[in-house]
């Protein structure tokens, strides 16, 4: 069997097969290495990079970009955005700070991607 | 007195604020002006990642991609003005004298030289001929994205997402995060416009339907939407009106392409190019008006703001050497080579070439059709000055190609930037 999709890796957006004809999964068709790591890992369990945006306890800045990392299972989104939507932000953070550590057990973090100035 | 610095830069999205790093790093006295409070442009609302892949190796998101832009910044010598509207811009005998407004009153600053760094505009619903009433819910993507992102307010629960533009497929995805019901993509054109990976990680990932040749030809509701009608266009892209379909929804959002924001300079007498909808520019984003120069989206629509970067560095350098550098400054004799799209190429930039090249010469440019494989071939008349072989070309993916200086023409008639099919037995 095989199966085409498309690499997200970059904005290049190679066309990978995916096939498993020879008993064993080969991935074809990327431009660069990183495409068979994708390839490989959609084929196992498709994972991706969630970002969205947590309250804070300010009216005039209501909302602060985010980060889930690592990487999430697709699958598990809805799940993740869940647990983010429960975070409140009361402190002055800068962009790579972690947010939340382990959110809800889960072993990913909470990593803040834009400037919050609390004052 | 006005106070005169070597450089203007006006905007402070990720063009701008490129540019007034390389002009720093030049030696040149900066200043950049921007509206918002905050630095960062269009960025600061677009929390997906994916940016920087090629600028810094990585795949940002992009408040991440500004902070580091904003930090180059802070860590130079710039004059950063926020919250500051530009008013009147004038051409003056040495420079340009800006007319800005902003919390410390009205005052007039002047400036060798000027980068206009304003990016763009979203084309609204009025643009692409929808008429009738103006109910509430109907908004554009950029629109939707601030409100979600920078305000955390919903648009709507049932949505409709007319164009398939990168913002409009990001927000699909964002709304159907948010909780939000996305009934589907309409899109005119027989292709998808956005990059073909937003089309997997945006509506593939969550089954969100892409109809091509489709549009959405009317908008239900008084006060506040309530449908609309969509149906199937025909080869001139007219909606066929026997086959339209009622699709309920409380909330339209456009993505309909965007539009170079050139309201500042245009004025001042730059020649326009009508394909791009910015100024004709030549390799040094130096456009017709001397010390004037163009970058980012105000220059041309980039689908990747790494390239945006790029186009601000060269502005802001040559900005700063035309402010420093009297020799540099442009001479009544220097000699242009016209750069005309020909077969196959919507559009190219730079538009005209300053002749003899100084260095290897970057050509963006996009492409009418799809195909597996074609051939770009640069040409002055019969003679064939570069061509390349291409994979995968697609009209919404920007196309960059490096022309090497070594046997460019210096004189002569103009180019012609062209695209010739391969065909397939001489592929492999």
């Amino acid at each position: 069997m095989s199966k085409t999709i498309t690499c997200i890796v970059c904005p290049r957006g190679c066309r990978l097969v995916l096939s498993d004809d020879s008993g064993e999964l080969r991935v074809t068709g990327q431009q660069c290495p990183r495409g068979e790591g994708y390839g490989r890992q959609e084929a196992l369990n498709p994972l991706r990079v969630l970002t969205t945006t947590v309250k804070t306890d300010l009216t005039d800045i209501p909302r602060v970009p985010v980060r889930l990392a690592p990487e999430v299972p697709l699958n598990a989104m809805d799940e993740f955005m869940r647990l983010a939507a429960g975070i409140l932000l009361t402190s002055s953070c800068l962009p790579g700070d972690v947010i939340a550590a382990d959110l809800g057990g889960t072993g990913i973090d909470v990593i803040a991607t834009g400037a919050f100035n609390h004052g | 007195m006005s106070r005169r610095w070597d450089v203007i830069v006006i905007g402070g999205g990720p063009a701008g604020l490129a540019a007034a790093v390389a002009a720093a790093d030049r030696g040149a006295d900066v200043c950049l002006i921007e509206r918002e409070s905050r630095l960062g442009g269009i960025l600061k609302q677009c929390i997906h990642d994916g940016f920087g892949t090629l600028r810094f190796g990585e795949r940002l998101t992009g408040p991440e991609y500004a902070w580091r832009c904003e930090t180059l910044v802070r860590e130079r010598p710039i004059t950063v003005m926020t919250d500051t509207f530009l008013n009147r811009l004038e051409r003056r005998e040495e420079g340009f004298r800006l007319r800005i407004v902003n919390r410390n009153g009205v005052r007039d600053i002047e400036a060798a030289s000027l980068v206009a760094a304003t990016g763009c505009r979203e084309r609204t619903d009025r643009q692409v001929f929808i008429h009738g009433e103006r109910p509430a819910g109907v908004l554009t993507a950029g629109q939707a994205q601030d409100l979600i992102n920078m305000k955390g307010l919903l648009p709507g629960r049932k949505c409709v997402i007319l164009g398939s533009g990168d913002i409009g497929l990001i927000m699909a995805r964002r709304l159907t995060l948010e909780g939000a019901e996305v009934v589907g993509v309409y899109e005119i054109n027989s292709e998808p416009s956005g990059l073909t990976r937003n089309i997997a990680q945006c509506l593939e990932d969550f089954d969100i339907p892409l109809h091509l040749n489709t549009t959405v030809s009317k908008i239900h509701g008084k006060k506040r939407i309530e449908g609309v009608t969509v149906g199937k266009v025909d080869k001139s892209g007219k909606p066929h009106n026997e086959n339209g379909e009622f699709v309920p929804c409380d909330c339209l959002i456009l993505s309909v392409g965007l539009i170079p924001e050139n309201d500042l300079i245009a004025p001042l007498g730059a020649d326009m190019d009508s394909d791009t909808g910015g100024p004709a520019a030549d390799q040094n984003l130096e456009t017709t008006i001397p010390g004037l120069f163009s970058c980012g989206n105000a220059l041309q629509v980039y689908d990747l703001v790494d390239y945006v970067t790029e186009s601000g560095a060269v502005a802001g350098e040559k900005a700063a050497e035309s402010a420093l550098n009297p020799v540099f400054r442009r001479a009544a004799d220097d000699s242009f080579l016209n750069l005309e799209p020909g077969d196959g190429v919507a559009y190219a930039v730079p538009q005209r070439i300053r002749v003899p090249l100084k260095g290897d010469l970057s050509l963006f440019f996009r492409c009418r059709k799809s195909a597996e494989a074609a051939e770009v071939i640069l040409e002055q008349g019969e003679h064939r000055v570069f061509g390349r072989k291409l994979m995968w070309p697609k009209p919404s993916e920007m196309i960059r190609v490096e022309i090497p200086s070594a046997g460019f023409p210096v004189e002569g008639e103009s180019l012609t930037l062209r695209m010739a099919p391969i065909p397939e037995r001489v592929r492999n």
